[in-house]
């Protein structure tokens, strides 16, 4: 549905009169507190329970075929998935609307919007990149680990914090991708149910022109669209998992190593006094080495002038 | 709930029996006809509630001029005029628009992502702005509104009696609105086939 507005519906800052009290006390709002409604959102966690319905004019509806007052106040848990669909930011500012929104500006709260998947995805790259840099110094430790058991006990220190910030990125990543599945899996509901409407209607009365075809496909492809963001989901998601795989098996290839150091240290005699002014550390790289590059071995710092 | 709402975004909806049985009447009509959603105006007047948001109150609907197909459906502008002709008709003056309405033939209720959330925030400087989507053949009527700068809700909807709308001075329609004749409709998208202009609402009468 797509509607354009007239002139004469600009509002903004006229005064509206009060309702009268007579009517304001009988509407049945009290009925939105239980929780079951979107209305409970806007709800204190103490709201009392129901009141019973106060407004027999109101509340009350003819026994008719029409309608049933159950019917307009229907707003059960299933429609909350409502209230997600409508912050999909794919909407474009009317240009017949003098006060519609400039391209550009911010339209939806930050925060509420359904996130694109491309930053996710790159920043899953990114951790993947991470973690093969870490992998990569972890390889370079274990030929450190033989010559200096000193060294390699920090270097492990620092790679188990490493692996400690790649978990919390990884909680991260995961808490982000929930948000994303449940906003996903509501609005794949609502276009579940459209999907339904549209194959009775198709069964009830099929298409008789090409024209009929090409509405129906175009609403076919707004479930579509949502089909292929919960599946990229669902990626996102294997992704993440094989990601917690690689964090864990560096982390027991990190056990192992300390074990190794450990036992290096038990085995080899006193270290010899350290110089206080040069001293060596072991650092693990902080990018790949480019192809065809000579490894890169230990780098010396100073420990007073630590600017390498 | 109420005292959260803020501005003047409507806490609650009332609707008036007429309006709720015209749009159900339409929306039935034209997929019996055509198999096409369908859609038109919400008229009545806004309130404040005493602790705090509005109260739209919706008394009458009007059929509208669109474009619609199985799936969508485009209200055109001059479903204003020809709503205000058809309230002028049946003697019901001092409504404005608070609304729109269109129907989901049996695909239950809800915005749609890519259509009625775009078209709702093209009124998104209203307040108060009401979008209804109703699907009659699931008994599935919602109105959606504006509960935050950004954010739509599927608002608390009841219905208003006779007596409820005397109280608050709005009129009561003695009949409800008329659907708008084929012709007319016809001749109000596509100006060169011409119609019936004279008397759009011989036909068609609900009661």
């Amino acid at each position: 549905m797509s509607t354009i507005r007239t002139v004469d519906q600009h509002r903004d800052g006229e005064e509206l009169p009060i309702l009268p009290p007579s009517v304001a006390a009988l509407i049945p709002l009290d009925h939105y507190a239980d929780g079951t409604t979107s209305a409970r959102v806007t709800e204190p966690r103490s709201a009392p329970a129901p009141a019973p319905l106060r407004l027999p004019h109101i509340a009350t509806v003819p026994e008719d075929r029409f309608f049933h007052r159950d019917v307009l106040l229907a707003d059960g848990d299933d429609r909350t998935s409502l209230v997600r669909e409508a912050h999909v930011p794919d909407w474009e500012p009317d240009p017949r609307s003098a006060t519609s929104r400039q391209p550009g500006e911010p339209v939806f709260r930050p925060g509420r919007v359904i996130r694109s998947v491309t930053p996710v995805a790159v920043g899953t790259a990114v951790t993947v990149l991470t973690l093969a840099i870490a992998a990569a110094g972890l390889g370079l430790m274990v030929a450190d680990v033989a010559r200096s058991a000193a060294n390699t006990s920090q270097a492990t220190q620092d790679l188990d914090r490493r692996v400690v910030a790649l978990e919390q990125v990884l909680g991260d990543r995961r808490l982000q991708g929930d948000e994303q599945y449940d906003e996903l899996r509501a609005a794949l509901t609502a276009q579940a149910e459209r999907t339904t409407g549209i194959q009775e209607q198709l069964a009830a009365n099929p298409p008789a022109s090409e024209a009929e075809v090409t509405a129906l496909q175009q609403g076919l492809q707004s479930v579509e669209a949502v089909a292929n963001r919960a599946a990229t989901q669902s990626a996102l998601q294997a992704e993440a998992a094989t990601l917690r795989q690689e964090v864990n098996r560096l982390a027991v290839q990190l056990g192992t190593l300390q074990a190794t150091v450990n036992r290096l240290g038990a085995a080899a005699p006193p270290p010899a006094p350290t110089p206080t002014a040069v001293t060596t550390r072991v650092e693990a790289p902080t990018a790949l080495p480019s192809p065809g590059a000579a490894p890169r071995g230990p780098r010396v710092g100073s420990g007073t002038n630590d600017d390498d | 709930m109420m005292t959260n709402m803020p501005g003047s975004y409507p806490c609650c909806v009332l609707m008036g029996e007429a309006a709720l049985k015209t749009i159900d009447h339409v929306v039935r009509a034209v997929y019996d006809e055509t198999g096409t959603e369908w859609g038109g105006l919400l008229w009545g007047r806004v309130f404040a509630h005493p602790q705090g948001g509005s109260v739209p109150v919706v008394v009458a609907a009007t059929d509208g001029i669109c474009e619609a197909t199985r799936v969508s459906c485009n209200i055109l502008p001059a479903s204003w005029e020809a709503g205000r002709e058809t309230l002028s008709a049946l003697g019901i003056t001092g409504l404005e628009v608070v609304g729109d309405f269109h129907s989901h033939p049996r695909m239950r209720v809800f915005l749609s992502a890519h259509a009625d959330v775009p078209a709702y925030w093209s009124f998104g400087h209203i307040p108060h702005w009401l979008s209804m989507v109703v699907d009659p053949w699931h008994g599935d009527y919602g109105i959606f509104a504006r509960r935050g700068e950004q954010e739509l809700y599927r608002a608390p909807s009841s219905l208003a009696s006779e007596e409820v709308l005397r109280i608050l001075d709005l009129p009561v329609p003695a009949r409800l609105s008329p659907r708008i004749p084929s012709a007319y409709l016809a001749s109000a998208i596509h100006p060169s086939r011409g119609g019936n202009h004279d008397d759009p609402y011989h036909a068609h009468s609900i009661r």
